[in-house]
C-alpha cells in the first residue's frame, strides 16, 4: 500500500482581531490507497477543520499556520486556485453531511451532477446527464433517470445524502473523505449509505476518511482510527487493537461514554470499557400475575394534511400492558410511536379505536373522569426545557399535578414533593431552583418527578434520554429501572434507543409506518428478531466493538410515505423477503409462538436457543 | 410546465378578490375624505331641499351597497366620472397622463436592476474592496436624502450650472411636436414611428427625473443584491460545490442563481414605491403624467380624479406583485402550486 494523503505538521488556528487561538496543533495522519481511516472525536475537537484545512476550503479568521498536506507528495498548502479545482473532486472529494443544505436548492440534481462531471471532463451535457443517471443507480436511488429531474427539497434526507455520496464519488477520486455520514438518518439508511460508501472505495480502490463522533460507524467500517482532542491527535491505532486497549486517557473516556450509553451500570461501577460487552442484560423480574393494566384495540390515528389528503400516522394496532410491566415502543422516526403515546394519554383524539385502563374504557372520558385519569396516567417528554414552564419554580412544578387532581392540603404537598426530590436524587434545597438553573439531565429528573408526583400506575416516556449527553442518558436510565422496581409502576417507553430499550423493557414492540410488526419479550426478540423489519432495525445498531461488527440484513430505499402507504404488507417496497403476494395480502399481528407476535405471511418466529 | 399553468392559473384567480378589496377601498376611503361633495356642488346658499336632490342625484340616498355596486359598475366600464378642473371625463384625462408616468416607473426599475444588479454581485464578489466601501456610503446617502431634494439638485446642477440638460418643463423641448400616437409614452411612440428628432428630445429630458428616481430608489436593488449574494456566497451548499471542484464561474453561477429570488421581491417593492416618488418627481419636472395630476386634483379637491388615480395606483400594484409572485416561481422551484 503506497501513501495517498499525508498531513504533516498541519496548525491551523482562529485568528481573531485581537487573539489568536490555535484550533489544530500539529497535526498528522496519512490514509494509504485503499485504506478505511477513521478520524473520531467529540464535537469541537477540530474534525471539521481538519477536513477543510486538507481540502484547503478554510476561510478567514481560520487560517493555516503551518506543516504539509501532501496529496501524492504534492503539497496542496502550495498550490493556486486553479490547480486546486482541478484536483478537488477528481483526486480528492467530500461528501458532506447535513445532504440537504448541501445541495443548491434550486437546481436538479441532474443539473449538479453533469456539473460537476463536467468540471473534471469535457462531455456534453447529455453525456453527462447519462453518466449522472449511472450515478445515481449505482447509490441505489430508484427511477434515476426521473430523478434527474429532481430538485432537492423533493428528495428524502436519505436520498439526498445519497445524491451527495453521487457527486462525492462522481469522477471517480483517488481519496474520499466523508463527514458524519450518518448525522440525522434513519438507523436502517444510515447503515445503507455507509456500506454503499465502502464498497465505492473499494471499487475503486481509493482510501477513505471517515469523520464521525459515533464509534459505532469506526468500529464497524474503519481499519485505523485517529482520536482527536481539542486540536491535537492523541492516539492512532489499528481498530481492533483502539477497542481492546485503547492507550490514551481521553480514548478510553470515549469508550467509556459510548459503553455507558449501553450499559449503565457497568459504566458507574468504573469497570473497563474492554469488560464491555453486549451481554444480556441481568434479568429484572416481572412481578406475577401480570393482569392487563392498559389495553389498546384497534387504535387508528389520521391526520388531514394538505389537498384534502390523510396521513396514517398509526394504522390499526392492539397491544396490552400489563401491571407492573415495562414495554418498549421502538421504530424509526415517523414510525408513529409519540403519535400511539398521546393517543393512550388522550392528549389527542384517537381517529378509531378503544383503550381500556383498570378495566374501564377511557377513550370516551370527558371532563373531570379524564382529569381523575390522568393523575392515573403521566407522561415524560423528550425535552425537559419544553416541558417546564421557566417562569415556575421546581417545587411549583412539581406540585401543581398534585394541586390539580388530587385535593391534597398544602402541607401534605409540600412534604410529597421533598419526598420526590429525593426519590429522584435531587436535593431538597432544588426545590426553589428554577429551570434555567439546572442541567438537561437534572431537568429531566425533574420531569420525571412531576410525573410519578400522583402515584401514576402508567407513566409513558417519550423519548425521555435522547436529549441527553450519552454519560447523563445512563444515570437517568439507572433511575427509571430504579424507581419501577421500587413503585411497581408500568411503562410504556418509547425510543429509537434500542440499548435502552433492552435495559429497561419486559416486552418490546417493534413498529413500522403506524404498524406494530413484531411484539415479544425484549431478550429474546433481541435474539431472534424474525419479522424482516425487526431483523433489518436490530442489524443497524453499530456497536462500538469491531468483534461484533454487524452481520448485514438489509433493506432497500427509504421509508415510504404516510400519505401513501404501501398495499398489503407495508414493507414490502423495501422487503428482501417479499412475495408477490405480500403487495396484496395486509399481514395481521398473530401469535406465531407462545409470547411472540409477529405480522409477516413468510416468516415464523424462529426459537431462541438457548432456551 | 404543467405545474406552472397551474400555479400561474392560481395566482391570477387569486387577484381577482385582491382587485375587488382594492375597490373596496378605494370606495370608503372616498367617503371618509373630509368634505362632503353633496355641499360642494349644491354651493354655499343651498337650501335643504336643494341639498336633498343633489343627494339623490349621486345616489347618496341610496344603502352603502347599492352605491357600491354602482361604483364597481362604472369602474368596469370605464367610467370615471368628470373632473371638474379638466372638464373632461376623468378617463381620457388618464389616457393622456398615464404613460408618461409609466415610462418613468417602468425606465426606472429597469435601470436600477441593470445597474443595481451586477453592482451588487460585484461588490458581493469583492467584499471589503473599494467599491463596497463606496457602494456602502452611497447607500446611507441615499437613503436619507428626500428624492424632491435630490431632483432640484439635479436642475440645479445639470441645468443652470452646467446647461446640459434641457429645463425641467416636461417631457419634450419648446417646439417639438408630440409623436403620433400609439402606446403615448413619448420615446417609445418617436421610436417606433422612426421620429428621430422627437425621439432624441423625449429621451434628453427623461434624463434628470429618471436619474433622480434612480439615484434615491437604485439603493433597495443594490443592497439587496448585495447581501442575498453574499449569503449565498457563504451557503452551505457552496462548500459542496467548491469541493467538487467547480469553476469559479459555475461557483458563481449557483450563488447569483439562488440570490436573485429575493431581488425579484424588492424590485416589485421598488415599483410600487416609484409610482409615490413619481408624484413629486413629475411635479418638480413638469412632467404631465399620472403624479402630477393626482397632486393637483388633491389641490383643487376634485374627487372623481383622486379617486380614479387611487384606484389605478393600486391596481398597478396589485399586478405589479402578481408578476413578482410568478417569476419568483419560475426561479425558484421550492415554492408550492
Ligand atoms: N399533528 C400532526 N399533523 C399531521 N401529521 C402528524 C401530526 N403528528 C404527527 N404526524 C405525522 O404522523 C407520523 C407519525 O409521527 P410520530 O411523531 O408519531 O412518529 P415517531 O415514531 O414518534 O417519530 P420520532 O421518532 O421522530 O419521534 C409522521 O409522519 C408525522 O409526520
Ligand atoms: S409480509 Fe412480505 S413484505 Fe411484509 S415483511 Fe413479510 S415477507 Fe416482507
Ligand atoms: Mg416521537
Amino acid at each position: 500500500m503506497t501513501t495517498l494523503l499525508e498531513v504533516r505538521d498541519l496548525t491551523v488556528a482562529f485568528v481573531g482581531d485581537r487573539t489568536t487561538r490555535a484550533v489544530l496543533s500539529g497535526v498528522s495522519l496519512s490514509v494509504a490507497d485503499g485504506e478505511v481511516l477513521g478520524v473520531v472525536g467529540e464535537s469541537g475537537s477540530g474534525k471539521s477543520i481538519l477536513l477543510a484545512a486538507i481540502l484547503r476550503l478554510l476561510q478567514p479568521p481560520w487560517q493555516v499556520l503551518g506543516g504539509q498536506v501532501l496529496l501524492r507528495g504534492e503539497n496542496l498548502l502550495e498550490q493556486d486556485e486553479r490547480r486546486l479545482a482541478a484536483l478537488r473532486g477528481k483526486e480528492l472529494a467530500l461528501a458532506l453531511s447535513n445532504p440537504r443544505q448541501h445541495l443548491n436548492p434550486i437546481l436538479t440534481i441532474g443539473r449538479q451532477l453533469s456539473d460537476v462531471i463536467r468540471a473534471h471532463r469535457p462531455i456534453p451535457h447529455a453525456a453527462a446527464l447519462a453518466a449522472a443517471a449511472e450515478l445515481l443507480k449505482s447509490v441505489n436511488i430508484p427511477d434515476p433517470v426521473l430523478r434527474l429531474q429532481a430538485y432537492p427539497h423533493e428528495l428524502s434526507g436519505g436520498m439526498c445524502q445519497r445524491v451527495i455520496l453521487a457527486l462525492a464519488i462522481a469522477n471517480a477520486p483517488k481519496l474520499l473523505i466523508v463527514d458524519e455520514p450518518t448525522s440525522g438518518l434513519d438507523v436502517t439508511v444510515s447503515v445503507q449509505i455507509l456500506d454503499l460508501m465502502r464498497n465505492a472505495v473499494r471499487k475503486l480502490n481509493s482510501g477513505l476518511l471517515v469523520v464521525s463522533r459515533d464509534l459505532g460507524v469506526v468500529a464497524n467500517y474503519c481499519e485505523r482510527v485517529v482520536v482527536m482532542n481539542a486540536g491535537r491527535i492523541v492516539e492512532e491505532a489499528e481498530v481492533r487493537r483502539f477497542f481492546a486497549t485503547p492507550q490514551n486517557v481521553y480514548s478510553r473516556k470515549l469508550l467509556h461514554a459510548a459503553a455507558a450509553a449501553r450499559d449503565a451500570d457497568l459504566a458507574s461501577s468504573g469497570a473497563s470499557p474492554v469488560l464491555l460487552r453486549t451481554e444480556p442484560q441481568p434479568e429484572h423480574p416481572l412481578p406475577s400475575a401480570s393482569e392487563p393494566l392498559l389495553e389498546v384495540r384497534d387504535l387508528m390515528k389520521r391526520f388531514p394534511v394538505r389537498d384534502g389528503r390523510v396521513l396514517t400516522a398509526v394504522n390499526d394496532i392492539s397491544f396490552a400492558i400489563g401491571r407492573g410491566e415495562a414495554v418498549g415502543l421502538v421504530g424509526e422516526s415517523g414510525s408513529g410511536k409519540s403519535t400511539v403515546g398521546r393517543c393512550v394519554l388522550r392528549l389527542i383524539e384517537p381517529t378509531s379505536g378503544t383503550l381500556w385502563f383498570k378495566g374501564q374504557e377511557i377513550s370516551k372520558l370527558a371532563g373531570t373522569g379524564l382529569r381523575k385519569l390522568r393523575a392515573k396516567l403521566q407522561m415524560v417528554f423528550q425535552d425537559p426545557f419544553d416541558s417546564l414552564d421557566p417562569r415556575q419554580s421546581l417545587s411549583a412544578a412539581i406540585e401543581e399535578p398534585l394541586s390539580l387532581t388530587t385535593d391534597m392540603t398544602r402541607g401534605d404537598r409540600k412534604a410529597r414533593v421533598a419526598d420526590l426530590l429525593q426519590l429522584v436524587g435531587l436535593s431538597r434545597d432544588a426545590a426553589s431552583l428554577y429551570p434555567h438553573q439546572m442541567s438537561a439531565g437534572e431537568l429531566q429528573r425533574v420531569g420525571i418527578a412531576r410525573a410519578i408526583a400522583t402515584q401514576p400506575d402508567l407513566v409513558v416516556f417519550d423519548e425521555p434520554t435522547s436529549a441527553l449527553d450519552v454519560s447523563v442518558r445512563a444515570d437517568i436510565l439507572n433511575l427509571l429501572r430504579d424507581l419501577q422496581q421500587r413503585l411497581g409502576m408500568s411503562y410504556l417507553f418509547i425510543s429509537h434507543d434500542l440499548t435502552a430499550v433492552r435495559r429497561l423493557c419486559h416486552r418490546t414492540a417493534i413498529m413500522y409506518l403506524g404498524k406494530l410488526v413484531e411484539v415479544g419479550e425484549t431478550e429474546e426478540l433481541f435474539r431472534t428478531p424474525s419479522h424482516p423489519y425487526s431483523r433489518a432495525l436490530l442489524s443497524s445498531v453499530l456497536y462500538p466493538d469491531p468483534a461484533q461488527r454487524r452481520s448485514p440484513f438489509l433493506l432497500s430505499g427509504e421509508i415510504p410515505s404516510p400519505i401513501d402507504l404501501p398495499s398489503g404488507c407495508a414493507l414490502h417496497t423495501r422487503c428482501p423477503m417479499a412475495t408477490a403476494d405480500c403487495a396484496r395480502i395486509e399481514p395481521a399481528l398473530e401469535e406465531k409462538a407462545p409470547g411472540r407476535q409477529l405480522s409477516c405471511i413468510n416468516v415464523a418466529p424462529e426459537r431462541s436457543k438457548t432456551q | 410546465m404543467k405545474r406552472f399553468i397551474v400555479f400561474a392559473g392560481k395566482r391570477v384567480l387569486f387577484a381577482v378578490p385582491q382587485l375587488l378589496a382594492v375597490s373596496v377601498m378605494v370606495f370608503f376611503l372616498i367617503r371618509l375624505l373630509p368634505g362632503d361633495p353633496t355641499y360642494m356642488l349644491a354651493g354655499p346658499y343651498a337650501t335643504v331641499e336643494r341639498i336633498g336632490e343633489v343627494r339623490s342625484s349621486l345616489g347618496l340616498d341610496q344603502p352603502l351597497l347599492t352605491q357600491y355596486a354602482g361604483y364597481l359598475k362604472r369602474t368596469l366600464t370605464g367610467d370615471f366620472g368628470v373632473s371638474w378642473r379638466t372638464s373632461q371625463p376623468v378617463l381620457l384625462d388618464i389616457q393622456q397622463r398615464l404613460p408618461a408616468t409609466l415610462e418613468l416607473v417602468i425606465g426606472a426599475v429597469v435601470v436600477s436592476v441593470l445597474i443595481g444588479v451586477p453592482l451588487g454581485v460585484a461588490v458581493a464578489v469583492n467584499r471589503g474592496g473599494i467599491a463596497d466601501r463606496l457602494v456602502f456610503v452611497y447607500g446611507m446617502l441615499a437613503g436619507s436624502l428626500p428624492d424632491f431634494w435630490i431632483g432640484l439638485l439635479l436642475i440645479l446642477v445639470f441645468f443652470f450650472a452646467l446647461q446640459w440638460a434641457p429645463p425641467p418643463v416636461g417631457q419634450l423641448d419648446f417646439g417639438v411636436p408630440s409623436p403620433d400616437h400609439i402606446t403615448g409614452a413619448y420615446i417609445v411612440d418617436a421610436a417606433l414611428s422612426g421620429n428621430w428628432e422627437v425621439f432624441w428630445s423625449a429621451a434628453g429630458n427623461i434624463v434628470l427625473p429618471l436619474a433622480t428616481l434612480v439615484i434615491v430608489y437604485m439603493p433597495l436593488v443594490l443592497k439587496t443584491a448585495r447581501s442575498s449574494m453574499e449569503e449565498m456566497l457563504d451557503a452551505r451548499f457552496m462548500l459542496q460545490a467548491k469541493a467538487s471542484g467547480l469553476s469559479r464561474w459555475t461557483q458563481l453561477r449557483y450563488a447569483l442563481r439562488n440570490a436573485l429570488p429575493p431581488v425579484v421581491t424588492v424590485t416589485g417593492i421598488v415599483c410600487w414605491f416609484l409610482l409615490g416618488g413619481a408624484v413629486l418627481v413629475e411635479t418638480i419636472f413638469a412632467w404631465g403624467g399620472l403624479g402630477q395630476y393626482a397632486v393637483e386634483s388633491v389641490i383643487n379637491s376634485d374627487y372623481a380624479p383622486i379617486q380614479a388615480v387611487v384606484l389605478i395606483m393600486a391596481v398597478f400594484t396589485t399586478l405589479v406583485f402578481l408578476i413578482v409572485d410568478i417569476v419568483y416561481y419560475l426561479l425558484d422551484p421550492r415554492i408550492s402550486v
